[in-house]
């Protein structure tokens, strides 16, 4: 159902019960917020996403306001600019300001609010704060205390997301502050390093550590082994509007960039996928395919008993490394900073030279060598796509190569589907899960495919009993791959950052509709 | 001589005195022969020549902190003595002086006017300038058999009470009475609370909880703690009645963790009622079911928020949520949950149980009684109980005795941590109408000071508090809080050498009090965070003139604010010797001449450290 909603005298229709700020964000309000998480409940901590509503007499926080009434709503008042100057300068006012060397400094909210609000001076900037340690304990996830704001979110997504408790709430007063399991270092607590908190965290407080920033590298003997859903991310930084076939783009770039070996990482997992199923059709029990880090320990840690289950083929991007030259450097292009500690504990000590960018990092890395935004954009529209070139999109979503797979298996055997639609069913965009049952002779397969841990939960402590053959895909982070799956991690913008399931360029994806081709050569080559 | 029965009575508030004064009293009574002590418990035999006293442990005069220890003696013949601030090595000869009949060397403070023969020249209760201030409806009157009512343990009355409600009261009688006398809630909030007790009614929810929030912060504040401690039968009846009214079957008492004694008398309580059948399930056969829970949780201001407290019940950050849904929809668990401050339920338990309104004891506002704490430069300090309509000048004066040294009072500040100041202007006003002007009371903690004190150190005082309780969870308060007490610490600091262009930077800061005021206001998700400026802007109404000087004038008329002070140092007395130099932390004496030495009045911190130092008083303060 949808109500009637004015916003600064403009008329919109939205859907019955929608969280308020989220709207208005669709909308294409630019209401600063620093706390809200899209479908998660408010932590109304920051107050900047104060409107005006007719009826209630003073400002409230649109992300507390379910739409359930027709509003009367205004987002930009001179009062709620000036509460939301006010409120900008107070948490300035005890930030370490050390924007020039932040780690996040091009895409940090506070700061662009702060720019956009006007905040030039901050009348109460001797109000003393001690300044505490940084914790560089693990890996991937930094931890600088000193920058955090309070807003909230790491425990909110750590705990609810991602159901691992790292981050809790600790002390009030002046010594209010964001602890990590018993005040422990992060590397000693249980974290999966999905990095879904320092994706979200709105300031520099938590961070994903790079590692080749102070690094060159040599394209034209590098591997480059990348992600697809970092690769759509790229290139849509790259250009906003980007409509073309995404991977067949990248190669082109990467051609442009001196390149020579590539690698998609997307391809290996469909293919993985597909070894998979040829093993579950020798067994006698559902195979759990090791994808994503995170579900991966996330399983072994909670059902410890389901170990057995787990696929013994090689992981996706462990099966990458292996297809390269070993006296070659390798470069590998994504935004799962699970898989980045992956390789970090398996191959730190082997003779491999491997470097993980994420997105950012390579965006940094193309300026820092001279190409420009503009440069590379012009440069895609000239490529023209050819005919029967082939790509996969897998490792967007669980559900992408699930398709896929489930598309060859009917390809290949030529079963008949009692209702079409239903293969479709997998592209749905949703968090849920999703399942697929066919015959083939004369035994009952299904292929499952969940979407984030509490859905992975739920399977497994209702439902996996009643399974017997089943392949069963697990992605961790909601909405698809964290910074990836269609979230635009934007460099320069900060709005609509978690909108993803609204992203126009998502759905299109899911609409594309090419050949599949699985480089099952490339598998049995290693194997 | 033959047998005589004397009863002797003692209230100390504090814990730690009570233990060691009441060893120290029962060792020296039991030393003597002539003494036999008999719990007022055991039936007694007669016994030549011997003196029988009974002891009666909290009893008597409570919440006169001043006069603790205070002790009572009744001889048969005679009426009750009262004495003030006694040490137990008197006791024994007290007693031989009482059984003799012979005082005169003794310096008892007053009688009672109770039955038996008045003692010559002792001043009688009823002459006291306090005797019809304190009023007693929560608490024990000064008469009667009330005189020696142990409220820690459930007696005959208690027990009569309870069976009684369940099995003559209806529910709705009791709700009635309840709504008809219009009682107000005791905590922060000021709503009647007939509104809370509508809306869990309606609540369909199998369980529901009475949370008593017994969970009183402030560094002064003893209201809750003089009901918990005396009156925890009364507290135990109003959750009984409540929850019976309710259908409530979960109690929880919330007690501050430093109240250990109250969280134990509590559980001894329970479990005598449980053994009376008084709790638990299927009670009296009547078929309702109660259980009450005692829990310790650890004092903070945020918990006199009910949201908060319910999050720390739930083990969580004691965070509170924006309201609607109200706790009384969804609230511990999910389940819809009353939340009542302990002198709230003392006063539904009262109500009930006497059958008398409010307006006895208060006829202009209606509002019966509120127990506040006196403290501050007051005489007689303590815990009292008074009529919501008596004005506070009779508080101070009458109850209080006035203040310390016959000072003269400067204002008063109610409400602990998170109240307003007052100027002698409102001395004539009722806590009720205080309650009015402001929508707010707090703990009703009535603070006073005089002309010698500073009102800006107060306001630091109280602000420091405040930002070490501000919870955390919403932005603008927690940084805001932190923001305000350092400039409400810039007003009695004139010189800050770390701070680059300080006296500008200061102004600055101190007359962007407005715009902190209106951000924190409008942005705060608690009254906590609302009323963070209130104190500020109570005290400037006030007292105007000070803090002015204090900003501009950089002067302290009590000399109390360090910051502000400035020393000079005597050309004549100043031998230049050089130790002060030396010692000064911001470099702020400087030789002028050969042997003369000058302070820099725009560095100096005022730290009165040179003046310590000089050893020919060549260095004084400035006045
Ligand atoms: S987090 Fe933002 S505001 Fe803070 S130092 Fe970094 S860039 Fe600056
Ligand atoms: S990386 Fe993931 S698991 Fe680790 S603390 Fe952050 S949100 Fe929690
Ligand atoms: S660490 Fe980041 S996400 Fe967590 S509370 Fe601080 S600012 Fe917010
Ligand atoms: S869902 Fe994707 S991004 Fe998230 S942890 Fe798994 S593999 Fe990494
Ligand atoms: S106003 Fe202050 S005390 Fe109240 S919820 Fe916000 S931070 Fe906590
Ligand atoms: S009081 Fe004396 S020692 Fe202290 S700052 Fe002033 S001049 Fe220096
Ligand atoms: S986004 Fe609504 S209060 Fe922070």
């Amino acid at each position: 159902m949808k109500i009637n909603i004015t916003v600064n005298n403009q008329k919109y229709k939205v859907d019955l019960g929608e969280n308020l700020l989220n709207a208005l964000l669709s909308l294409g309000y630019d209401i600063p917020h620093l706390c809200y998480l899209e479908n998660y409940s408010p932590n109304y901590a920051c107050r900047l996403c104060m409107v005006e509503i007719d009826g209630f007499n003073n400002p409230i926080q649109a992300c507390t306001v379910d739409v359930n009434t027709p509003l009367q709503v205004y987002t930009h008042t001179p009062k709620l600019i000036n509460i939301r100057k006010n409120i900008l300068e107070l948490i300035l006012s005890q930030h370490s300001l050390e924007c020039n060397t932040c780690p996040k400094a091009i895409n940090c909210s506070l700061l662009n609010y702060a720019y956009q609000y006007g905040v030039n001076e901050i009348i109460w900037r001797h109000v003393i704060t001690d300044s505490k340690e940084k914790d560089i304990s693990s890996p991937v996830i930094a931890k600088n205390i000193n920058k955090c704001i309070s807003c909230g979110i790491c425990v909110k997504i750590c705990n609810e997301m991602m159901h691992c408790n790292v981050f809790n709430h600790a002390f009030i007063g002046t010594k209010k502050t964001i602890i990590s399991s018993l005040d422990k270092p992060i590397n000693l607590s249980n974290c999966y390093y999905c990095g879904q908190c320092s994706y979200h965290c709105p300031t520099s407080a938590l961070y994903e550590k790079s590692y080749i920033d102070n690094v060159e590298i040599d394209p034209q003997n590098t591997t480059l082994i990348f992600d697809s859903a970092a690769v759509y991310n790229l290139m849509s930084q790259i250009n906003s509007n980007f409509t073309k076939n995404p991977i067949l783009s990248f190669n082109y770039l990467c051609q442009f960039l001196g390149f020579k070996k590539l690698i998609n990482l997307g391809e290996l997992i469909d293919a993985k996928l597909y070894l998979d199923f040829q093993l579950l059709k020798d067994r006698k029990h559902p195979i759990i395919s090791n994808l994503c880090p995170v579900s991966i320990e996330y399983i072994k840690q909670k059902y410890p008993e389901l170990i057995e289950f787990i696929s013994p083929l090689a992981s996706p991007m462990q099966a990458a490394i292996r297809l390269t030259n070993k006296s070659n450097p390798i470069l590998i292009l994504t935004n799962c900073s699970a898989y980045k500690n992956d390789i970090f504990q398996n191959y730190s000590n082997t003779e491999h030279k491997i470097y993980v960018a994420n997105v950012r990092d390579f965006l940094k890395y193309l300026l820092r060598n001279g190409y420009t935004l503009e440069q590379l954009k012009n440069l895609i529209p000239n490529i023209k796509a050819k005919k029967n070139y082939s790509y996969s999109i897998g490792g967007l979503y669980a559900d992408i190569s699930m398709y896929n797979l489930l598309k060859l298996i009917l390809d290949e055997t030529n079963i008949q589907i009692d209702k079409p639609s239903k293969i479709n069913s997998f592209l749905t965009g949703k968090n849920e899960n999703k399942k697929y049952n066919f015959r083939l002779k004369n035994k009952n397969y299904s292929l499952i495919s969940i979407n984030t841990i509490s859905e992975i939960a739920n399977f497994f402590d209702h439902e996996f009993l009643k399974t017997n053959l089943a392949l069963i895909g697990c992605w961790s982070c909601a909405n698809g791959c964290i910074n990836g799956g269609g979230k635009t991690f934007e460099i320069f913008k900060t709005t609509n950052k978690s909108l993803s399931s609204r992203n126009p360029l998502l759905t299109q994806i899911y609409n594309i509709n090419e050949d599949l081709i699985i480089q099952e050569k490339l598998w049995k080559q290693e194997n | 001589m033959s047998t005589i029965k004397l009863q002797l009575g003692y209230a100390i508030t504090s814990l730690e005195l009570q233990n060691i004064w009441e060893k120290e009293l029962l060792s020296l009574l039991s030393q003597d022969k002539h003494f036999i002590l008999k719990n007022h418990s055991t039936d007694l035999s007669p016994n030549d020549d011997a003196i029988i006293i009974e002891t009666f442990p909290n009893t008597g005069l409570k919440g006169f902190l001043y006069a603790e220890p205070l002790v009572w003696i009744k001889h048969p013949l005679k009426r009750t003595l009262c004495f003030r601030n006694l040490e137990p090595e008197l006791i024994p000869w007290i007693i031989e002086c009482v059984v003799n009949l012979d005082i005169t060397s003794l310096k008892p403070w007053i009688q009672l006017d109770d039955y038996g023969e008045s003692w010559p020249h002792i001043p009688i209760i009823t002459q006291m300038p306090w005797y019809d201030k304190i009023v007693p409806f929560l608490t024990n009157s000064f008469s009667g058999d009330d005189w020696i009512i142990d409220n820690t343990i459930l007696d005959n009355t208690n027990i009569d009470f309870i069976v009684s409600l369940y099995n003559k009261k209806s529910s709705v009688e009791v709700k009635d009475l309840i709504f008809k006398s219009k009682l107000i809630g005791r905590g922060s909030g000021t709503l009647p609370i007939e509104i809370k007790w509508q809306a869990i009614d309606e609540q369909l929810a199998e369980k529901k909880y009475l949370i008593i929030n017994a969970n009183e912060f402030g560094p002064s504040s003893l209201s809750n703690y003089f009901l918990l401690r005396y009156y925890p039968t009364m507290i135990l009846e109003g959750i009984i009645t409540t929850c019976y009214a309710l259908h409530i079957n979960n109690a929880i008492i919330a007690i501050h963790q430093d109240y250990l004694d109250v969280y134990e008398a509590f559980s001894k309580l329970i479990s005598q009622a449980k053994d009376l059948g008084l709790l638990g399930d299927d009670i009296l056969n009547t078929g309702n079911s109660l259980s009450i829970d005692v829990m310790l949780t650890p004092g903070m201001l945020i918990t006199g928020e009910e949201t908060a407290l319910i999050h720390l019940l739930e083990s969580q950050m004691p965070f509170p949520t924006n309201k609607p849904p109200y706790p009384t929809s969804l609230g511990l668990w999910g389940q819809p949950t009353l939340v009542h401050n302990v002198e709230t339920i003392a006063n539904i338990s009262q109500i009930i149980k006497t059958d008398k309104s409010l307006e006895i004891y208060a006829p202009i506002s209606k509002q019966g009684t509120k127990v506040v704490t006196l403290c501050g430069e007051i005489n007689n300090y303590g815990v009292y109980e008074i009529s919501m309509d008596i004005s506070i000048d009779e508080v101070i004066n009458k109850i209080g005795g006035g203040l310390n040294n016959s000072n003269k009072i400067k204002g008063f500040h109610i409400g602990g941590v998170t109240g307003r100041f007052f100027d002698l202007d409102n001395l004539d006003k009722s806590l009720y109408d205080l309650e009015k002007q402001t929508n707010y009371l707090g703990t009703s903690t009535i603070f006073t000071f005089s002309e010698e004190q500073c009102i800006v150190k107060l306001l630091q005082h109280i602000s420091e508090i405040l930002t070490e309780q501000s919870c955390g969870k919403c932005i603008p308060c927690l940084y805001g809080s932190r923001v305000w007490s350092e400039l409400i610490s810039y007003l009695s600091l004139a010189n800050n050498p770390q701070i680059p262009h300080f006296p500008l930077y200061r102004l600055k800061t101190i007359l962007s009090f407005n715009k902190l005021d209106r951000t924190v206001t409008e942005s705060s998700l608690c009254a906590l965070g609302k009323s963070l400026s209130q104190t500020f802007i109570s005290a400037y109404n006030f007292f105007k003139d000070e803090i002015e000087e204090h900003i501009f004038d950089k002067y302290c008329r009590s000399y109390q604010c360090v910051g502000l002070r400035n020393y000079i140092i005597d050309e004549d007395a100043c031998t230049g010797c050089g130790l002060c130099i030396v010692e000064c932390p911001v470099n702020a004496i400087i030789e002028k001449r050969i042997n003369l030495f000058v302070i820099l009045d725009g560095k100096c911190v005022g730290c009165g450290l040179c003046e310590k130092v000089c050893k020919f008083s060549a260095i004084n303060l400035k006045k």
